[in-house]
């Protein structure tokens, strides 16, 4: 390689570490909900100057293998700067307190902690019409060391559907489930899909297509057992945190999404929704405990829209409908036989794992909150605390109080969102959506400020 | 919630520049330059970056000596993408190639790890045969590294 490439590619970096430096700069001044924020931002400058230090060391020895100082700089500076330390510029900006409920960010990272304490999170808002969780394992690649959390940016303020989080959260904890079933998995699969592929009429093959083809069947077959898994474990974690919540936020968010789509390259083999509302209503969805819902709140409008709201989740999932959908295609069968095999073990994998400092929606605690918090928002008070008792003393009333916790905020919310959903068009005295959304997110920020 | 993933250590990136760094570390072995300045970040790499494709190899060839693999078959993967390019082609099963590449695998991992130990092999055609192998998965790993393939101009639909 001529000393000309490299001295065009020394130029060209220095160009794209400078210009990345500068951005860096500008993203220094806006604030941000988070210290980790600047933290990274610095983290970043620091890499910049050590990305120029190695540069230095790969020219210094370029005379005994130009050829080796080339594919250096690109492997070592140019490739990480542009594929992964990059992306950052796009987290921070969508990280600003400008651009994501700000006055949530406290309650995530508290759950984040709990969920996934050797994380450090990273919360932004994307134009993707998505919630998702990324980090890494690599000690140079983005995010490292954060992990990078992403809500819907046209949902900023939309707290209700937020309860999703608490899927998200879990992603990290799933590789620990994969890592411990995933041979067990593999060798059946591996086993039924030969046996599926071997009754075929395919005798025009030779033996290396056949091996070769078994062996794509056999790949795909089980990252469609891995995604399907890993989906319905985060969805068992939100129920077990949230419950109705999560189940009503996870139905919200795909209103717009078809329910009965099967798994298949095009969706990166996510399960069908149906499906996974089939699984977590029959795991990991406490009935009695829902019951206790209904009936420890008053009798009221807002209560009945949300029963009937559930009772149509019940009716919906009661068919099986979903399950019934895989079992038609020949591998989807045979992977989601294996999805089936694990269920049980998956639901006791999330209760175990999940941390008991997270107060869990089926909890007395949580279940005596709900109609209090209810009674508050209905009166347009945000659902932030219960009155326990109210000391009088020097003709002083004195107030005492219970924070609320963020599991019966969010019911609470949903449990009026339903009756809002019915009410809306109707009357127009009822609250726009955006002051459930600020009523919720000021109660969210309060418990968090308490705490 | 689509886009939930977690970034392997064997990246290609990252496998990329170790591929790089352990075939400059080789020429500059065989051609008696200097060591490079990432001397033993190379090595280390280099032979964790083996043991994870071979230990990803025993599995396919169902010879794994201990259970617990927890890491990922790409760099198996990776590495008979690139023992292929440069290997004799045969009419030999599938299994028989994979043993091949686990084999070989185990030896570069060994003459990489006396080389850290300053053990330098006399012999120098099996360091040849390390750095074309080390020069073809960096050009394997390069390619997939390379950001201006991981998106293409298109009409939106």
């Amino acid at each position: 390689m001529p000393d000309l490439q490299i001295e065009r590619i020394y130029h060209q970096i220095e160009t794209e570490l400078s210009v990345f430096s500068n951005q860096l700069k500008k993203l220094e001044v806006p604030n941000y909900p988070i210290k980790r924020c600047q933290e990274i931002i610095e983290k970043l400058i620091e890499k910049v100057e050590a990305y120029k230090d190695k540069i230095k060391l790969i020219l210094d020895q370029k005379d005994d293998n130009p050829d080796e100082a080339v594919r250096k700089l690109i492997t070592q500076i140019h490739n990480p700067l542009v594929r992964q330390d990059v992306k950052f510029l796009d987290w921070l900006r969508g990280a600003q307190t400008q651009n994501v409920p700000w006055s949530f960010i406290p309650c995530i990272e508290h759950l984040a902690q709990a969920i996934i304490p050797r994380h450090e999170l990273l919360t932004y808002c994307a134009n993707d019409y998505n919630y998702g969780i990324t980090w890494s394992q690599s000690a140079s690649s983005a995010p490292y060391p954060y992990t990078v959390l992403s809500l819907p940016r046209l949902h900023r303020t939309n707290i209700l559907w937020h309860t999703i989080i608490g899927h998200e959260l879990f992603h990290p904890r799933c590789v620990d489930f994969i890592k411990e079933h995933n041979e067990e998995a593999l060798t059946k699969i591996y086993t039924q899909c030969e046996k599926a592929f071997r009754s075929k009429e395919n005798k025009g093959l030779s033996r290396k297509l056949k091996e070769e083809q078994l062996d794509r069947i056999t790949e795909t077959t089980h990252v469609a057992w891995c995604r399907a898994m890993v989906e319905l474990l985060c969805d068992m974690a939100c129920v077990e945190l949230f419950g109705p919540a999560a189940i009503l936020a996870t139905r919200a968010f795909a209103a717009c999404s078809p329910i009965e789509e099967m798994p298949s390259p095009e969706n990166n083999f996510y399960p069908p929704r149906l499906f996974r509302f089939e699984v977590v209503w029959k795991y990991s969805m406490d009935k009695k405990k829902l019951v206790a819902i209904y009936t420890k709140c008053q009798k009221s409008e807002a209560i009945d829209c949300f029963k009937q709201e559930m009772e149509s989740f019940a009716e919906l999932v009661s068919s099986s409908e979903g399950a019934a959908l895989l079992e038609k295609h020949p591998l989807a069968k045979i992977a989601y036989g294996e999805v089936n095999r694990f269920l049980y073990r998956a639901n006791v994998f999330v209760k175990r794992t999940l941390p008991d400092t997270i107060e869990r929606w089926h909890s007395p605690k949580v279940l005596g909150q709900i109609p209090k918090l209810l009674e508050r928002l209905q009166k347009g008070v945000p659902p932030n605390e219960l009155v326990v008792r109210i000391n009088k003393s020097a003709g002083k009333e004195k107030y005492e109080t219970q924070s609320a916790e963020l599991s019966a905020i969010l019911i609470a919310g949903w449990i009026y969102e339903t009756y809002w959903q019915k009410k809306y068009d109707q009357d127009a005295e009822i609250m726009p959506y955006e002051t459930i959304s600020r009523l919720l997110l000021k109660a969210c920020e309060d418990i968090q400020f308490n705490a | 919630m689509i886009d939930n993933f977690m970034v392997e250590r064997w990246n290609p990136i990252d496998s990329a520049a170790m591929a790089v760094s352990v075939e400059g570390l080789l020429y500059r072995i065989i051609h008696e330059k200097p060591h490079p300045f990432d001397f033993e970040d190379a090595l280390d790499n280099g032979i964790d970056f083996l043991q994870e494709a071979g230990n990803g190899g025993a599995i396919i060839c169902g010879t794994v000596e201990s259970p617990g693999f927890d890491g990922t078959l790409s760099p198996f993967c990776w590495s008979t993408d690139a023992y292929i390019e440069f290997a004799p082609e045969g009419s030999e099963r599938r299994s028989d190639v994979y043993e091949k590449v686990v084999t070989t695998l185990k030896e570069y991992r060994l003459l990489l790890g006396s080389i850290r130990e300053g053990r330098i092999p006399e012999d120098t055609n099996k360091v040849e045969k390390i750095h074309s192998f080390f020069q073809k998965l960096a050009d394997v790993l390069m390619k997939q590294a390379d950001p201006t393939t991981r998106t293409y101009s298109h009409e939106a639909r």
